[in-house]
């Protein structure tokens, strides 16, 4: 399986998502995936990660060649941030698999949860 | 010309092809291994110069004591895939109209005395075997008796019936350039391994550097060296003839502000050392001290692309020039010029140029036949090799390259990606 992860900004996030969707596939028995996130030095942010032209881009890009396609965005406390990635799924999606993920609030959370923190 | 080397368990490639075009670009995410094709290159063009393994490998000081060639770059057993006995290299060229494929086997050797020995050695001249270590049919040179000695077949001549003489090399040094003072060759297979040793000791490596090209140079010292020394004297030589001085002068003024009418080269009265002087119309002048590092190394890629040559063994030859990051000190504006002195100058034949470059700006520009030869080199994750593949071959990159740009391709990390994606990494782990 080849999975796209596509971040608002490779930069930082790409430390949580790699990992995370890595063991996440090996947990589903997919140990032979291959987890690639999107370093397109030109997505700078949420609101140009949520672009049509930029998601089609990179979509162009990787077609025929991607199983998944993942948009993983912050959720920044904004209530009409899920409305906006449906709509991209329904954009890209029919045509491919193609997931638009919100992260609450912020896609460090992620990370968080996958920590035994300490108890005081 | 070099048309393809192959490279099997050297450095970090596994077993790997390079397709070379009259200019060919590498690129690919540091540590990739470019240099290492580099190294390879060197390989061969030590072959070419008459050296023995532990020269090439390890470096050469000539009779004088001064150093004549500088060791491949790591440590000497690392020329050698990590845990593999040796290496293999393979190089096809063209020459005389005829396809040619040298080919050497190294292996690492434990005797105390050397550290490498050649086991394999193979030139084919069209459809001539010109010698073989392990010729197809079965025979006794296949065994390969003993560690002190090559065996080799020397492919038969018109006067043979079936096979050529059995003759016996050292295996330190490549047979290549131990044939050639050997009593039972024909003539006619050393001229054809004469041209193949000059085709390789015609390769250049040049990596100008801007404080040596300034330095004043000796009247008469027309070869070009491998760091730029040797530039004012150079380019006084190409200046002798005025349809090169125009040509020259042209290209500088393209690149830079100055208006150039004229390259001087005035002698010093006391050390009779020689440095070129920009002359422009306005009669000012400007002397190589003020040159700028990327003007200075412009200038180093015309004076070897136009000129510059005069000591190769062999003027029928394709000079081969390798550049590191051929754009360095270059301004984004301005690859485009360079772009049309590179490939322009290796289109009109007899001359190549092989270069990396981590220039987006200079991969957005190259012509339809540079893309041809674009080659990505990149190491696969959880392996030790790395892989090296044509980009016009990757998956839709014409299509994408057309409606994006190679320059959005590359910055993406998208030929790296497809890679990791397309190739199978466990079985090349193995």
């Amino acid at each position: 399986m080849k999975l796209l992860v596509i971040p608002e900004d490779f930069r930082n996030d790409q430390y949580i998502l790699k990992p995370l969707f890595e063991r996440l596939l090996r947990t589903m028995g997919r140990r032979t995936a291959k987890v690639i996130v999107c370093q397109d030095p030109l997505l700078h942010g949420v609101e140009d990660a949520m672009k049509s032209e930029s998601i089609a881009k990179i979509v162009e890009r990787y077609d025929g060649m991607t199983d998944i396609f993942v948009l993983c965005v912050d959720r920044d406390g904004r209530h009409g941030r899920r409305d906006r990635l449906n709509a991209i799924d329904g954009e890209f999606g029919p045509e491919r698999n193609f997931l638009a993920e919100n992260a609450w609030e912020e896609l460090e959370t992620w990370a968080l949860a996958g920590l035994e923190l300490p108890y005081d | 010309m070099i048309t393809s080397l192959r490279l099997v368990d050297f450095k970090n490639f596994a077993d790997e092809n390079l397709r070379v075009g009259p200019f060919t670009v590498i690129v690919g995410t540091n540590a990739s291994g470019k240099s290492n094709v580099r190294d390879a290159l060197r390989f061969l063009h030590g072959i070419g110069r008459g050296y023995a393994l532990a020269e090439i490998i390890g470096g050469k000081c000539g009779a004088g004591g001064q150093v004549e060639w500088a060791p491949i770059r790591g440590a000497a057993g690392e020329v050698v895939r990590f845990g593999q006995p040796g290496f293999f290299l393979e190089v096809e060229l063209t020459l005389n109209e005829s396809k040619v494929v040298y080919s050497i086997r190294v292996k690492r050797d434990e005797g105390e005395q050397t550290l490498f020995r050649v086991t394999g050695e193979q030139l084919k001249f069209g459809r001539d075997d010109i010698y073989s270590s392990h010729p197809d049919t079965p025979e006794p040179v296949c065994a390969q008796g003993d560690c002190a000695h090559l065996l080799l077949r020397m492919g038969k001549t018109g006067q043979q019936r079936k096979l050529g003489p059995r003759v016996v090399f050292r295996p330190d040094q490549p047979a290549l350039t131990q044939i050639m003072e050997h009593r039972n060759v024909a003539r006619s297979h050393k001229d054809k391994i004469q041209l193949v040793i000059n085709a390789l000791a015609s390769i250049r490596f040049l990596d100008p550097s801007p404080d040596l090209m300034r330095k004043p140079t000796f009247p008469e010292q027309t070869v070009l060296g491998d760091r730029g020394e040797n530039l004012s004297t150079v380019l006084q030589e190409i200046c002798k003839n005025p349809k090169r001085a125009a040509v020259l002068y042209e290209w500088v003024c393209a690149l830079t502000p100055m208006d150039v009418e004229k390259l001087n080269f005035p002698r010093d009265p006391i050390t009779g050392l020689v440095q070129f002087v920009v002359g422009e119309s306005n009669k000012r002048e400007v002397s190589a001290f003020s040159a700028s590092d990327g003007t200075l190394r412009f200038l180093a890629i015309l004076a070897a692309l136009l000129g510059g040559h005069s000591a190769l063994p062999d003027k029928e030859v394709t000079r081969l020039y390798v550049f590191e990051e051929i754009n360095h000190g270059i301004h984004s504006s301005r690859l485009s010029l360079l772009l049309d002195l590179v490939e322009g100058q290796t289109a009109k034949g007899g001359l190549q140029v092989i270069t990396t470059t981590h220039s987006s700006n200079l991969l957005a520009m190259i012509g339809d036949d540079t893309f041809q030869n674009t080659s990505v080199v990149s190491r696969l994750s959880d392996t030790d090799a790395a892989v090296i593949r044509p980009v016009c071959d990757l998956h839709r990159s014409n299509e994408l390259r057309q409606s994006q740009g190679l320059d959005r391709l590359h910055t993406s990390g998208w030929m790296e990606d497809i890679l990791v994606f397309t190739e199978n990494d466990g079985e090349r782990a193995k």
